[in-house]
């Protein structure tokens, strides 16, 4: 057997204390890596196709059970807007007696797919569901009463009004020769 | 010459060993870390069931809406549109064996369906099965909707209805 030298005796020493001390950082990084989770949660939440408060309102503007001719009709005359609504809104509460929804009438739409007016300028008039306080099958659930954290739907429904077709072009933004009603469903 | 080729083997044995070694703990640490990860879903997925089957009930010439057809003339050519008045049903399809067709591939546990004619007063008369299509229990349900319908009859004044649908 041939004895090292002392310099080779030396490398090997340094050589597997490295060895060992990489092993241990290697092996100090598997046992952290271990420890570390990645935990992830996702709300997926399906978008809301907003059929409900579409049909019901194509239905209601189509029908002619609320008034004495067509609901779309009878709103575009532009007289007693409010007792109007208030009459549909009785009327669609008797035959929908569990939903929970608010009809307003605006004069102007900025944007169609969203909030008509925001701000409420130009609405002309509002109704929605009432309820009496103490009566059980009457009173809003809490989940149904009208919040913007509540769920709801939102929709649209344009009116042709008679206008004077000359103003319409002269200031396009102002009169759109139409009247808008929205509609807001909670579910 | 001979010693020094010993120790060069000696070494080459020794990095070959910790070499294997490092792989397999860095491999083992990368899967380690790759399996402490994590995704939890949580799935709202009532509104989609919610209108498919809405639209499928009353968006579908195939189910119970009346298909329409309009003409178009361009010039000489005539073409004729189908189309679907979204919302107006056709009354007497309102039977059992046509509903069954259209709900077939739903889960049964995940719906309920009913179908009410609405009279003047708002009393409302359930059409075809009484007890409606579907076992979800709507007190209970998380997504519940009325639609308000027409419910046309060749030949009569167009009535109006309620689509009542719950989604477990």
């Amino acid at each position: 057997m041939h004895s090292l030298k002392k310099g080779q005796i030396n490398f090997m020493v340094e050589l597997f204390i490295g060895s060992v001390l990489i092993l241990l950082i290697v092996a100090s990084s598997f046992y952290f890596a271990e420890k570390a989770n990645i935990t992830a949660n996702a709300d997926v939440f399906a978008e809301n196709t907003e059929s409900n408060c579409y049909i019901t309102l194509n239905t209601i503007m189509q029908s002619d059970q609320f008034f004495n001719g067509k609901t779309s009709t009878k709103l575009s005359e532009y007289i007693n807007a409010q007792e109007n609504m208030e009459t549909i809104r009785d009327k669609l509460q008797i035959m929908l007696p569990t939903s929970r929804f608010s009809l307003t009438l605006f004069d102007n739409c900025k944007e169609f797919r969203g909030t008509c007016d925001k701000e409420g300028i130009s609405k002309i008039a509002e109704a929605s569901t009432i309820r009496l306080e103490n009566d059980p099958e009457t009173t809003t659930p809490k989940r149904f009463q009208f919040s913007e954290m509540a769920n709801f739907e939102r929709c649209n429904y344009p009116i042709p009004i008679d206008c004077n077709p000359e103003e319409y072009v002269e200031d396009p933004e102002e009169t759109q020769c139409k009247i808008f009603m929205e509609m807001r469903l909670n579910y | 010459m001979k010693s020094k080729k010993g120790t060069g083997q000696a070494e080459t044995i020794l990095y070959l060993f910790f070499a294997v070694i490092f792989i397999m703990i860095g491999i083992l640490s990368v899967k380690a870390y790759l399996l402490n990860a994590e995704l939890n879903k949580d799935l709202h997925l009532s509104n989609l069931d919610f209108g498919i089957l809405s639209a499928r009930m009353l968006a579908s010439d195939n189910c119970l809406s009346i298909r329409e057809t309009i003409t178009l003339i361009a010039g000489e050519e005539e073409y004729k549109v189908n189309f679907v008045k979204i919302g107006s049903v056709d009354k007497n399809r309102i039977k059992n064996d046509i509903i069954k067709n259209c709900l077939a591939g739903f889960d049964k546990d995940t719906y309920s369906i009913k179908f009410f004619e609405l009279a003047t007063d708002g009393a409302r008369t359930i059409l075809e099965n009484s007890n409606g299509y579907g076992n979800v229990d709507c007190e209970t349900s998380n997504r519940k909707g009325e639609f308000l319908i027409e419910l046309n009859t060749i030949g009569s004044p167009t009535k109006l209805g309620v689509f009542e649908i719950c989604i477990a």
